[in-house]
C-alpha cells in the first residue's frame, strides 16, 4: 500500500487552509479523501446523470490525486478536486462513444431507481438528462463548470479558486451561465423536436 | 446609490456580498423598482434553472469509506503492476525465470517434475480403486471421480487415468490449482469452487515440460 500520509500532506494541508478550503488537520491522503469525495462524487453525478460511472470517474479522480500528490506543490487539495472533478465529467460526457453509452447506462439506473416499474416515465426522464447533457456541452466550458460547481453547493470563494477566477467576477459570470444555459436548453429543445 | 450591475444583485441573491454591500443594496432595492425586478427575475431564473439542474438528483447515500478501501486495493495492486519499482523487479525475475527455463529445455535438462508425487499418489490410489472415487476424493473434491482408462497406458508409468468431477462442486485442498494431470486432463478451480475440465495435457505428461 502506497497512498500517501502524514508528511507530504500536512504541508498541502496548510496551504489549502490558508486559501479557505481545509482539509482536515491529520493532513494524510485519507482524510483528505473523506472530506472531499462526497463532494466530488457529487458534482459528478449532476453531470453524467450515471451513478455507477459518476463513482469510477471519481475513484479517477482521487487517484490521480494520490499519484501527483508526491513531489508536486499542490497549494489548494479541495480546488485541485472539484476542478478535476467536474472537467472528468464534461470529458466523460463529451466522448461521443462514451456518451451513447452513458445514455443507456442512465436509462437503466432511472428504470431500475426512479421510474419504478414505468418504462415510458423511465425513457422521459432518461430523455430530459440527455437533453441538460446536450445543453451543457454546447456551453463555454467554463461557465458550465462554473455552473455545476455552484450547482453541487461550492461557495463563490471555493468555485473561484476551483477555476481560477477572481471571486468578485463570480456572480457576473454565473448570471451569465445561467442564461446561457437556459438559451441552450431551449435550443436543444428545438432542435430535437424538429428532428 | 446607482442600480446594481448585474453580478451584484446575483451576489446578493447568493448570500455572497460582504455586510455593508448587502445592506446599501438592500436600502437600494427598497427604492428602487427596476432594481428589485431585475432581482426578481433572477430568483425566478434559478428557480428554473435549479429544477433542471437538480431534477436528477438521487438520495442514494455516498460511502465514502468503502470508496476509499476499494482505491487502497487499487492502490495495492497498482504495486503489483509492471509500472511500479517493485512490480518491474518482479517481472523482470519472471523473465529471467522464462528464459532459464527455457535454455534448460533447449538443452535437454531434466526439469523439475512438479506433479510426480501427486502423480503416484494418485497412481497407488486409481489401483486401490479402479473405476472411480481414486485420488481426486482423497484430495477434497466431493463427486471427482477418478476414471482409469483401459487399454492405454504412459510410457513411464503404465498407467493412464482421468480426472473427471461435476463442475461447480466444491473443491478442497489444494484450492485454485490444477488436481489431476495424469490422464492428459487438469481440473480446473477457481474460488474453492470446479469451473471445468480442460483437455491437452498429451499422454505423459506427468513430468511438465
Amino acid at each position: 500500500m502506497n497512498l500517501p500520509a502524514g508528511g507530504g500532506a500536512d504541508a498541502l494541508g496548510g496551504a489549502t487552509r490558508a486559501e479557505g478550503i481545509g482539509v482536515p488537520d491529520t493532513g494524510n491522503f485519507d482524510a483528505i479523501f473523506l472530506e472531499h469525495y462526497p463532494r466530488v462524487v457529487g458534482i459528478i453525478r449532476r453531470v453524467v446523470h450515471d451513478r455507477s460511472r459518476a463513482d469510477d470517474l471519481a475513484a479517477d479522480v482521487f487517484w490521480k490525486l494520490h499519484r501527483h500528490l508526491p513531489g508536486r506543490n499542490i497549494r489548494n487539495i479541495g480546488a485541485w478536486l472539484y476542478r478535476a472533478a467536474v472537467t472528468a465529467a464534461f470529458d466523460a460526457v463529451k466522448m461521443s462513444t462514451r456518451r451513447r453509452r452513458h445514455e443507456i447506462g442512465a436509462a437503466l439506473e432511472s428504470t431500475r431507481t426512479q421510474a419504478g416499474d414505468d418504462p415510458l416515465s423511465a425513457l422521459l426522464e432518461s430523455e430530459r438528462q440527455a437533453h441538460i447533457r446536450e445543453a451543457l456541452s454546447r456551453m463555454k466550458p467554463r461557465q458550465a463548470r462554473l455552473l455545476m460547481l455552484r450547482a453541487s453547493g461550492l461557495s463563490y470563494q471555493e468555485v473561484a479558486s476551483a477555476l481560477k477566477l477572481n471571486p468578485r467576477s463570480v456572480g457576473v459570470l454565473l448570471a451569465r451561465a445561467e442564461d446561457a444555459f437556459e438559451r441552450q436548453m431551449a435550443a436543444v429543445d428545438g432542435d430535437r423536436g424538429t428532428k | 446609490m446607482i442600480c446594481c450591475t448585474d453580478g451584484v444583485l446575483q451576489e446578493y441573491f447568493d448570500g455572497e456580498l460582504p455586510v455593508e454591500e448587502r445592506d446599501a443594496v438592500t436600502a437600494h432595492l427598497g427604492s428602487c423598482k427596476e432594481c428589485s425586478g431585475r432581482l426578481a427575475s433572477i430568483a425566478e431564473r434559478r428557480q428554473r434553472v435549479t429544477a433542471l439542474l437538480n431534477a436528477f438528483e438521487d438520495d442514494v447515500q455516498v460511502h465514502p469509506r468503502i470508496a476509499l478501501a476499494e482505491l487502497h486495493a487499487r492502490a495495492a495492486a497498482d504495486d503489483m503492476s509492471p509500472t511500479t519499482k517493485f512490480g518491474r523487479i518482479a517481472a523482470l525475475v519472471a523473465c529471467a525465470a522464462v528464459v532459464v527455463l527455457a535454455v534448460a529445455a533447449g538443452l535437454g535438462l531434466p526439469l523439475l517434475d512438479v506433479s510426480r508425487t501427486v502423480f503416484e499418489q494418485r497412481r497407488t490410489a486409481a489401483v486401490a480403486h479402479p473405476g472411480g472415487s481414486g485420488y481426486a476424493n482423497a484430495l477434497g473434491t466431493p463427486g471427482a471421480r477418478l476414471v482409469l482408462v483401459e487399454g492405454e497406458a504412459l510410457p513411464e508409468t503404465g498407467l493412464l487415468v482421468k480426472v473427471e468431477a461435476p463442475v461447480d462442486s466444491t473443491v478442497g485442498e489444494p484450492t485454485g490449482l490444477l488436481m489431476g494431470t495424469s490422464g492428459g486432463d487438469m481440473l480446473l478451480a477457481q474460488d474453492g469452487r470446479v469451473i471445468g475440465l480442460q483437455a491437452g495435457f498429451a499422454q505423459g505428461s506427468d513430468r511438465r515440460k
